[in-house]
């Protein structure tokens, strides 16, 4: 396990073999008739004050896994283990405690603001439903934390129609940081906005982690912000994690041959550039979560796939500390 | 926490939006909305000072002037037992409104409360409530209305009782999709995690998205009630005489329509515009609150 | 040599008169033959509705064309009737929309919708038509196409439905394609499957192509030229390569520092400071003035028009880079 070569006074947070499996009932006696395994058995370690990366395509249960760290969903089996706290099935006063300290910033910044509250509900809520400021140090503390994330405390009464995304993005951004959290979860923070407001949301989120020492999960399918956010990135693929290693590790030495098609995938922003030559172009569609291929979930997409690959999911690897990668040809790609 | 002032504060953050979705505005500009409400402040108004306006008490009878056509003593003419026109249609309109108004607001608590706990829980909940919800469908309101009456007696109490459980249904299942669509957005999931319990979200983040399609339904089933009631007493099982209300002023009068269609027209012409102000606002409610609806119609 | 599409002082506004706001302002456009250009911008700048205008598929009456030319090989779209523009429509200018599940109707099989648009544009025989389409499918690398005719949407994945979106543009060789943000609702390895695949339809078929896009890498490996856009106005247009090293505009500039790079790490990103503007409350002189780090008190007065520089590149703004 990763997590034994590390101190354990830095681990913040803890998930072992997580799993999320939603259960299809058909019939009219509603009998399991199959199961989408979204979170299909995944593992890893977060350190305290470090911004921690799941990339993956549509479908490969990143959100998922996000949503069960703070309970939205609750995870089928598995651990998560917050502070050495295990959390994985608290309830009543013990959730509420461990949504004070795990908050979340949503995707849509558009659905995440209730229409019919101003700023100041949306903002207040968790901090009166937490008991952790009323009256005049409620106002205080709303004052700041609109200042915090760089708008002005005048527009508080004013309904979320009344902004533009990126600014709605800085009220949810406030909303998390209202109960002083250590983690949070950053669901897709910026995959809904433009590109110009895009960068001023990063910037924002890399100024308060240092002021607030934030632990961040960050949950992406854009490999661009993944890199430059990131400290250590997972890679997931069908609800499995693939490939997991530190920032540089990944992107400069990519050994999984999924990471190394998503990072030949990407666009590159320069017409100089033709990476056509060098491009891996995978064949077809991740294929459904309902039911997986056998053997390794890639390997009906792999351009090195053997015999094994369809018969055996493989273990993880390890290439450093800190890197590994679950693939059986690691050192012959 | 202090401010920082090495974070963003250069950042321009002028809210610019301009507040153009406000339904007020909307509503007000739509003309025959104003008017259905125009209409319904007057008969409101109307059936609260009936006491101080009506010219005569619409018990008192004048055995001369019988189904006498209008006059100048008698400006709608007067009943079959001589009792003056005017007055009787106003009070008529306080047993109507008053009727009308407490089945829809009696309905609409019930029926959102409903639809909010089916949409929110699921589940049998759901299940249970929603084959409930369509077993009293199942019924036309009216035969509802004739079975309760019939069976708990005529009175007023119970024609509110009636009608409440008739509309229960419709406003139930506006309420319903809706929840259960919201339930699902990421402003609850927002919620949850800032520690807001079920009962908060329902009815502090989930009730007051749909009160405004709830408000469009109950509005047009206030015309619904309303008919139905006209109806029910036009039947002689609603409200009894002596009181009056606009459906037994209109059955009083049948018999002798030919004689005078006044006794008949007058009253039905009361009940019509009643009822068809409250289709007005009803209409003009719904697309102020459905802005994309609103765009199609301008 | 004449361009086949140019788009000449186009307006489009709210409403017909001078009071009503402007959403497209003076627009000015060409695309050449076997030309693929990129019309980029954020949310709100006014590109899809550019591209709405030359379909003539503006939605009515929330917009209405107040002025400007559109043509086509010379012929001018806006002065077309209904009847006259449907034959031009799908036919000669086909597009390709951001969402193929939305864009597919939902209740038919991809062979019924492709046997759609034949219908509408020639006399093919049931028979000829199923050849077509099987042609047409493998042209756009779909696999089994004769099983996939019997399919319906939902059945396909959202790449595949890109894929029946783009057969569906080319059914009838259309002489341009107006492409409306083709990948931006893909995967990124999916949307590597379409780049190609578009690229590769460029090189066998000489397509010509005006693409929509906010995303500035795919503009970097599919395109010629680039129009920026800002707040309902053309502020840049150039050769993609001349954009890209050297931007004129300080908007184009902050857009391209703005994008995180993999392999240029920065401890912070550049941006560009605040909002795109609200329609109601457009900025006076130049648009982008309140957003601008040259801006002076001569941008906020005036506005500056778009000027011809040298390489056929122009630029709307008073202090270019």
């Amino acid at each position: 396990m990763l997590a034994s070569t590390l101190e354990t006074s830095d681990v913040l947070l803890q998930v072992n073999g997580l799993k999320k499996y939603y259960f299809i009932r058909e019939g009219i006696f509603g009998g399991v008739t199959g199961s989408i395994n979204a979170v299909d058995d995944i593992s890893f370690t977060v350190k305290k004050g470090e911004t921690f990366s799941i990339v993956g395509e549509s479908g490969c249960g990143k959100s998922t896994t996000g949503k069960c760290l703070v309970r939205i969903e609750d995870p089928t089996s598995g651990s998560i283990v917050l502070n050495n706290k295990n959390i994985t099935s608290s309830h009543g006063k013990e959730l509420l405690d461990l949504r004070r300290n795990i908050q979340m910033i949503f995707q849509d910044p558009y659905s995440s603001l209730n229409p019919k509250h101003t700023i100041r509900e949306s903002i207040s809520e968790p901090l009166v439903n937490f008991r952790i400021a009323k009256g005049a140090e409620l106002e205080k503390k709303l004052t700041n934390l609109m200042e915090i994330v760089g708008l002005s405390p005048k527009y508080l009464d004013r309904y979320p129609h009344e902004f533009s995304g990126g600014q709605r993005q800085r009220i949810g951004i406030a909303r998390a940081l209202a109960v002083n959290p250590e983690l949070i979860i950053c669901d897709e923070p910026v995959s809904a906005l433009d590109v110009s407001i895009q960068s001023q949301i990063l910037n924002l989120l890399k100024d308060l982690q240092q002021e607030f020492q934030l632990t961040y999960i960050f949950i992406s399918h854009d490999l661009s912000v993944v890199h430059h956010i990131s400290d250590r990135v997972a890679v997931m693929y069908l609800g499995r994690i693939v490939e997991m290693g530190s920032k540089t590790e990944l992107f400069n030495n990519p050994k999984h041959p999924y990471t190394k098609a998503l990072l030949s995938s990407i666009p590159i922003a320069n017409p100089d550039i033709d990476n056509k030559q060098d491009r891996i172009i995978l064949n077809g569609d991740v294929p459904s979560p309902r039911n997986p291929p056998n053997g390794c979930y890639f390997h009906t997409r792999c351009p090195y796939k053997k015999e094994q690959c369809e018969n055996s999911y493989p273990d993880f690897t390890s290439i450093s500390e800190t890197h590994k990668t679950a693939c059986f040809y690691v050192n012959e790609i | 926490m202090e401010t920082s002032p090495q974070i963003d504060t250069q950042i321009d953050c002028a809210a610019t939006k301009k507040d153009d979705t406000n339904a007020w505005k909307v509503f007000k500009s739509n003309k025959p909305g104003m008017i259905g409400l125009y209409i319904l402040v007057i008969f409101t108004l109307i059936a609260i000072l009936a006491p101080i306006i009506s010219p005569y008490e619409p018990m008192v009878q004048d055995p001369i002037n019988r189904a006498a056509p209008p006059s100048a003593e008698h400006w709608l003419g007067t009943d079959t037992m001589g009792r003056d026109m005017l007055s009787r249609i106003i009070y008529g309109s306080q047993t109507s409104l008053f009727v009308g108004f407490a089945a829809v607001t009696i309905s609409a608590v019930i029926g959102t409360t409903i639809g909010l706990l089916a949409g929110y829980i699921g589940g049998w909940v759901d299940e249970i409530l929603m084959r409930i919800i369509e077993s009293i469908m199942a019924l036309p309101l009216l035969l509802l209305g004739m079975m309760l009456l019939v069976a708990l007696g005529s009175n007023v109490s119970t024609l509110i009782i009636a009608l409440s459980i008739g509309l229960i249904p419709g406003i139930a299942r506006i309420s319903r999709g809706p929840t259960m669509s919201l339930k699902n957005s990421e402003f609850v999931k927002a919620a949850i995690v800032s520690g807001s319990g079920p009962i908060k979200i329902i009815f502090k983040h989930i009730l007051p998205n749909i009160l405004g399609a709830v408000l469009v339904v109950a509005s047009l089933n206030m015309a619904a009630a309303i008919r139905i009631e006209a109806t029910l007493s036009f039947l002689g099982l609603g409200v009894q005489p002596p009181t009056p209300t606009w459906g037994n002023i209109i059955k009083d009068g049948l018999n002798f329509m030919t004689i005078n269609p006044f006794l008949v027209l007058f009253p039905g012409f009361a009940l019509m515009i009643v009822v068809i102000a409250f289709n007005l606002v009803g209409d003009s409610l719904r697309d102020s609150i459905d802005p994309h609806l609103k765009r199609q119609r301008k | 040599m004449e361009a086949l599409l140019e788009v000449k002082n186009l307006n489009v506004g709210t409403g017909a008169s001078e009071d009503d706001i402007k959403i497209l302002n003076d627009i000015n456009l060409y695309v050449n033959r076997n030309e693929t250009v990129a019309i980029v911008g954020e949310s709100g700048c006014g590109k899809s509705l550019t591209a709405l205008s030359i379909m003539g598929l503006l939605p009515i009456p929330a917009t209405k064309l107040i002025s400007g030319e559109i043509k086509y090989e010379g012929k001018d779209l806006t002065k077309l009737s209904e009847k006259e523009l449907n034959r031009i429509r799908g036919k000669d200018i086909a597009m390709i929309f951001q969402e193929p599940m939305s864009s597919l109707n939902p209740s038919f099989t991809i062979g019924n919708q492709l046997a759609e648009v034949f219908k509408c544009h020639t006399r093919f025989s049931k028979s000829e038509i199923k050849k077509r389409s099987i042609e047409l499918l493998t042209k756009v690398r779909v696999s089994d196409p004769e099983e996939k005719l019997s399919a319906y949407p939902y059945q396909l994945s959202g790449g595949m439905r890109q894929r029946v979106m783009i057969a569906m543009a080319l059914a009838c060789n259309p002489k341009i394609i107006l492409a409306d943000e083709p990948t931006t609702a893909l995967d990124v390895t999916i949307q590597a499957q379409i780049i190609d695949l578009l690229k590769e339809l460029q090189q066998e078929f000489g397509m010509t192509i005006l693409m929509i896009t906010h995303d500035l890498g795919v503009v970097a490996e599919t395109c010629d030229r680039i129009i920026v856009m800002y707040a309902g106005e053309v502020v840049e247009e150039g050769r993609v390569k001349e954009i890209f090293h050297h931007p004129r505009h300080p908007y184009t500039k902050g857009l391209l520092d703005s994008i995180p790079i993999i392999g240029k790490p920065l401890e912070r990103l550049n941006l560009i400071k605040g909002n795109v503007p609200d329609l109601n409350s457009m900025p006076s002189g130049c648009r982008f003035h309140p957003r601008c780090e040259l801006a002076t008190n001569h941008c906020k007065d005036s506005k500056p028009g778009i000027e011809l520089t040298s390489g056929g590149r122009s630029v709307r703004c008073w202090h270019p880079h």
